[in-house]
């Protein structure tokens, strides 16, 4: 499979309550004070998360993970910051959330199969031509906003 | 007769009517029992079943719920909780958790559908589970199970199961029904065709081909030989008929031959229901004649009052009443006297029934009564002439005979006093032939002198008066042991006296006779071997006997006859002293108390004398 130039970003990390008071110093120190991060089944998780050993809850969809923070349930939330807002916004919970850290920023790019028909390569290379010319006229931009990405 | 025949003949197909009604009574009875126990059973195990797995369902679906709860996962819960329906019996299922309220009811097209408001499920148990997250309460979970739908299935199955076991029942009712008829009620009605068509003396019915099983068979073989018995005993009962009839008329020949008239009278109107021969020739009138008719239709008023009278007074009495003299006037004889007993015949229960009457003519009895006490009359009279001039001439005879007897005595002692006298005083002027004779002449005197004693004693036991008392036979007996027997015949002499119960009599002369005839005794034993004498006696027939027993020289009983006659003797007066005159002695005086005398003996074998004595009360 060929992968193409990055299209957007997404920005993943922890969501909590506006009314927790949790305080920490790194994820070694969430380790210590036992808290629960909700995360989905399916999902590649940071590194970061494994490697602190913190203790994990998973749904099966991320706005799951939303309604649980917002509900109480789990004190972080482990998901895309555009896509947490989103979910927050949609489930009118915007106000009692809110952003704490970035985790790792992922690219988001897609992906041709080598096998299929036609040229993979020539598709690729339009692809990446388009997506260049729409970054720099600003059309780019304008979609993601009409569709809530800022 | 007609209608009982009937009712017998009903007898059997009424049993069978029983028998089929007691089998479907039963077999629905027990088919109905055994349905409702099912039922029962079942019902309760199937609500016990629906219980328990509506516990075990909420067991389930709270931990099932438990994450998707938790995680606000209503796809998940949607699936889980609509899952619940694949349990037939669950009806409904609710949740209740933050965010999250979902009811489900079982829908019969889709399975389940999703309400929001419960319908009222009639029949249900209800199951409440919290759902928990950590110890921490997160919902509530409930599941309403159906019994109705386990209980639908239940009636189903009891239908079915109910629809073989009625066909089982109709196949067994058929079956015990066929059996019970081949077995009990087939033989049975044979037997009891057997028995009703059974009678004694005719030829028995057959019993057919039908089989006969056990008791049946055994009732068959107790009838059968009953019916032997029946007719052993209807056999017996003929021979015993024949010879009642043959009783009968014996008994009836015997009644009308009886030579005095014999009637009976029932007892309600004393009219004649009998008489015998002897009676018709009494009375002149026939049975016939007299049958159901009473006394007064045939003889005068005052005898028949009085017969009425007496039968009355007999029924009333209840017992014989003996009239030993009536008259009665007859059709052809005038009038009769008769000696008449009349008994009353009672009934089976006690109640005088008949009278029956026996009757004895005894008008030729009557005169000759008559004619004896006239003929007792003079012959009395005639006889008490004869006694007192046998009493003067027997008088005059005893003081003859006394007076002789004393008057012979001087002279006689005179005789002997002079001859002794003459043999003292002349015996050396006598030869030897003169003394001689004077000796036989001194003999003799004493001969006449001992003669003479014993006309004496005789004539005393013959006349004087009697002077009756009780007499101690065994001390009498006592005292003339010791006066014969001196002390050196006692050694000899071996004496056995039996207890003698004592006599009425005078004493002297029974004390006379008994000494005659003991002292006989022992001087006939002296020459014996065995001297022994037994005294005894013995009652009967209103005499005492007494008798001596010796064993001495005896006598030849064909001279038996004289032993009791005055000088009469057996022995010579050299074997045995004496006069003779001893028995007589004895005879006289047992005479005189009403008595007898005999003997029993053999020359040299001993002899026995009795002497009987009439008893009396003493």
């Amino acid at each position: 499979m060929a992968i193409s130039d990055s299209i957007m970003e997404n920005e993943v990390g922890l969501f909590k309550r506006k009314s927790d008071p949790l305080r920490f110093s790194d994820l070694a120190d969430l380790k210590n004070q036992n808290i629960i991060v909700g995360t989905v089944a399916g999902y590649i998780n940071p590194k970061e998360l494994y490697d602190a050993n913190i203790q994990t809850e998973q749904v099966s969809d991320d706005a799951l993970n939303m309604l649980k923070l917002a509900n109480g349930r789990i004190r972080l939330v482990l998901i895309d910051k555009r896509l947490g807002a989103y979910l927050a916004e949609k489930q009118k919970t915007l106000d009692q959330i809110e952003w704490l850290m970035t985790l790792e920023i992922i690219p988001l790019r897609i992906g041709i199969m080598k096998n299929s028909s036609g040229d993979w390569r020539k598709r690729l290379a339009d692809f990446n031509a388009a997506l260049l010319a729409m970054k720099r006229d600003g059309t780019l931009s304008a979609i993601l906003a009409r569709h809530g990405f800022r | 007769m007609k209608k009982m025949n009937n009712r017998e003949k009903r007898n059997p197909a009424s049993i069978q009517t029983l028998v089929v009604m007691g089998l479907v009574i039963g077999a629905t009875m027990l088919i109905a029992v055994m349905g409702i126990t099912y039922y029962a059973y079942n019902r309760t195990t199937q609500e016990k079943k629906v219980a328990r797995d509506n516990e075990n369902l909420c067991d389930q679906f709270a931990a099932s719920l438990e994450y998707p709860v938790w995680n606000f996962d209503a796809t998940q819960v949607r699936i889980i909780l609509e899952s619940a329906f694949l349990d037939e019996s669950v009806a409904a299922i609710a949740l209740n958790a933050e965010q999250m309220r979902y009811s489900f009811v079982s829908d019969s097209e889709k399975g389940s559908r999703e309400t929001i408001i419960l319908p009222p499920i009639g029949n249900r148990i209800v199951g409440n589970r919290s759902i928990t997250h950590k110890g921490a309460p997160i919902g509530t979970l409930t599941i309403y199970s159906d019994i109705g739908v386990v209980l639908a299935k239940l009636n189903s199955d009891l239908f079915f199961f109910g629809s073989i076991i009625a066909a089982l029942d109709i196949f067994l009712i058929a079956s015990l029904f066929i059996l019970l008829r081949v077995i009990i009620l087939r033989p049975l009605g044979v037997l009891e065709q057997y028995a009703r068509s059974y009678e004694p003396g005719s030829a028995r019915p057959p019993f057919g081909k039908t089989k006969f099983f056990g008791e049946l068979a055994s009732l068959r073989a107790s009838i059968e030989k009953m019916a032997s018995l029946l007719e052993q005993r209807y056999a017996e009962l003929q021979r015993a008929a024949a010879t009642l009839g043959e009783n009968r008329k014996f008994l009836d020949d015997v009644v009308q031959n009886i030579p005095a008239m014999i009637f009976v009278k029932d007892a309600e109107n004393l009219a004649f229901v009998q008489l015998n021969k002897t009676g018709e020739a009494l009375l002149g009138y026939s049975f016939a004649e007299l049958a159901g008719k009473n006394d007064r239709d045939f003889f005068p008023a005052d005898q028949a009052d009085f017969f009425i009278r007496m039968d009355k007074n007999c029924l009333a009495e209840g017992k014989l009443i003996d009239i030993p003299e009536e008259r009665i006037f007859t059709k052809t004889q005038g009038e009769r006297i008769l000696h008449t007993r009349k008994i009353p015949l009672a009934d089976t229960e006690g109640k005088p029934k008949y009278l029956l009457g026996i009757s004895e003519d005894i008008t030729e009895k009557k005169d000759i009564e008559r004619q004896l006490r006239d003929l007792n009359a003079t012959l009395e009279q005639r006889v008490a002439e004869r006694t007192a001039v046998l009493e003067v001439l027997n008088k005059e005879l005893e003081t003859f005979s006394y007076s002789v007897s004393h008057d012979l005595r001087t002279p006689l002692r005179a005789i002997e006093g002079f001859s002794q006298l003459l043999s003292q005083e002349y015996s050396k002027v006598l030869d030897s032939e003169g003394k001689r004779r004077l000796n036989t002449i001194i003999a003799n005197a004493k001969k006449m002198e001992a003669l003479i004693a014993g006309l004496l004693a005789l004539s005393r036991a013959s006349k004087g008066e009697l002077k009756f008392s009780k007499i101690d036979m065994n001390k009498v007996v006592a005292e003339l042991c010791d006066e014969l027997l001196d002390e050196k015949s006692r050694e000899e002499y071996s004496l056995i006296v039996n207890d003698l119960p004592p006599a009425w009599g005078d004493s002297t002369l029974i004390r006379q006779a008994l000494e005659n005839l003991l002292s006989n005794a022992i001087k006939y034993s002296g020459k014996s071997q065995i001297k022994t004498i037994e005294i005894g006696a013995s009652s009967a027939q209103g005499f005492c006997t007494y008798y001596i027993k010796d064993h001495g020289a005896g006598f030849d009983p064909e001279y038996s006859g004289k032993l009791f006659k005055a000088f009469e003797r057996l022995h010579g007066q050299k074997e045995f002293e004496g006069v003779g005159i001893g028995l007589a002695i004895v005879k006289s005086i047992i005479a005189r108390h009403g008595g007898s005398v005999r003997a029993e003996g053999a020359p040299d074998q001993g002899a026995t004398f009795y002497f009987s004595l009439p008893l009396r009360s003493v």
